[in-house]
């Protein structure tokens, strides 16, 4: 089964009432929807932030998140947790309404936080204040925020340095492609993630393969992917399962890719295509 | 000089462009298989069967655009067409939930990873929706991808629009340009 978290914020619609009539309606419409699906979780609230926690089989909970995403009632919608679960932990749960700043609230807040606060990510610092409002300041890991790229610039200097001498002792690959509202796709980056998310490559051979134009992008790449969680790092040192060939073979493999000439052809022609169709 | 022609399946569900996909890409009109629905889709002309697209690269260099009904019941068309693919292009209609049954049927049909044919994910009709609600929704695809063991992009695609139709080929060609196993750095061992 899969467990599932979302925090949002609750609008007021000015011909429906006011917080509080706005709140009811969301939770009634929750409440009904999960029972007719075996969905079960919690549904807290701290001031107009909603943190919904739901547990279920896959496709039931994929419903009720695109669901809820679309809600007029509520807006800034985030998914701050997406793991498997062993066993549903709020399974038979009822309504319970509990008093604020009483010990029941607190000992709930910190019985939830114990299970739960280590596999809840904020995605951005809107995400970082609201879950605060629920569990106080605690240690949530905390990514760096989404990046959106305009145009592959640089790092700055620091960074890019520190990364680079990190990468160049690594092998890497990619776990999952970015999505467009994180990165823009560029065609060196597509390239960079079509071999990336097959197999892992060391930092010399992507190099040499010319899947992006220059040492500063690659590491710039990288270092973005890095952030979003997708790249997998993997020191190509001391690991024994994981020896990078030498030099001289990397550039021998380079020079004489073994291709098949007519995919090869297939591309070049559709490339061309692409190009002219597109200027 | 062989002649060189590639095959490009694209599959979705009702009304998430496949139809408008091809006739975007392509150098003929596949908008002669269309026949009037007879219950409310959402729209008048629906396709009957297969969606049939040509796009002439060079002289002796075509790739074949072949729109599929997402349907598991259509899977007798699927067949026809799933040999020595090129490429697996899978439209997702935004706005109405997410079949991800008929996500599964596809790609356990269609075994991608198994043949080696690169898949791109394209999601139509979500010019409306925000950053967010797109999140949500590739989020879900990703999970579907994984249980079949691939990892693919996913993008928001208007088939009318012919640069957005041609990103998808340039996606799948990045990805069957990948570096091929043989020549792989790495030693297990």
């Amino acid at each position: 089964m899969k467990r599932i978290a979302c925090i949002s914020t609750i609008t007021t619609q000015p011909d429906e009432g006011d917080a509080s009539t706005q709140l009811m309606a969301l939770y009634n419409s929750t409440r009904v929807y999960n029972r007719e699906n075996d969905i079960t979780g919690v549904f807290l609230v701290s001031d107009s932030s909603c943190l919904q926690i739901m547990e279920g089989n896959a496709e039931s909970l994929a419903n009720a998140i695109y669901r809820i995403g679309r809600d007029p009632r509520i807006s800034d919608f985030s998914v701050v947790m997406n793991c498997n679960a062993d066993a549903a932990e709020f399974a038979g749960w009822k309504i319970r309404i509990i008093g604020a700043g009483t010990d029941a609230h607190l000992d709930f807040i910190a019985r939830l936080k114990e299970s739960l606060a280590d596999k809840i990510q904020a995605k951005s610092s809107t995400d970082k204040t609201r879950l605060e409002s629920f569990f106080g300041r605690p240690e949530l890991p905390t990514p760096t925020p989404t990046t959106t790229l305009a145009t592959p610039t640089p790092a700055p200097a620091n960074i890019s340095s520190t990364s680079k001498k990190i990468y160049e002792d690594c092998v890497v690959s990619v776990s999952a492609w970015p999505r467009p509202t994180q990165m823009r796709m560029t065609p060196e980056l597509i390239r960079l993630c079509s071999n990336l998310t097959k197999r892992p490559a060391h930092f010399e051979r992507i190099l040499a393969l010319k899947l992006c134009s220059s040492n500063e992008k690659l590491t710039h790449y990288l270092s973005v992917l890095e952030s979003l969680g997708l790249l997998k790092t993997h020191s190509s040192v001391g690991v024994p399962n994981l020896r990078v060939v030498s030099n001289p073979s990397i550039s021998a493999n380079t020079a004489e890719q073994p291709v098949n000439k007519t995919a090869d052809r297939f591309s070049r022609v559709l490339r061309r295509f692409i190009a002219s169709a597109k200027s | 000089m062989d002649q060189i022609y590639n095959k490009l399946a694209i599959v979705g569900e009702v009304g998430a462009g496949k139809t408008q996909l091809i006739n975007t890409i392509s150098e003929i009109s596949p908008f002669a298989t269309e026949a009037r629905s007879s219950v409310d889709i959402g729209k008048e002309f629906t396709t009957v069967g297969i969606d049939y697209g040509r796009l002439s690269l060079d002289a002796d260099i075509a790739l074949g655009l072949f729109g599929l009904p997402g349907q598991k019941r259509f899977s007798l068309l699927w067949d026809m067409v799933n040999t020595s693919l090129w490429g697996l292009v899978i439209l997702v209609k935004y706005g109405e939930g997410i079949n991800i049954d008929a996500i599964d049927d596809i790609l356990s049909h269609f075994q991608p990873l198994k043949n080696n044919v690169p898949v791109v994910v394209g999601i139509s009709h979500s010019e409306n929706a925000t950053a967010e609600e797109l999140d949500v929704l590739m989020e879900f695809l990703e999970h579907v991808l994984q249980g079949h063991g691939l990892s693919a992009p996913i993008m928001p695609v208007d088939p009318r629009d012919v640069e957005s139709s041609l990103m998808l080929l340039q996606m799948i060609d990045a990805i069957s340009n990948t570096e091929e196993p043989e020549g792989a750095q790495l030693h297990v061992g």
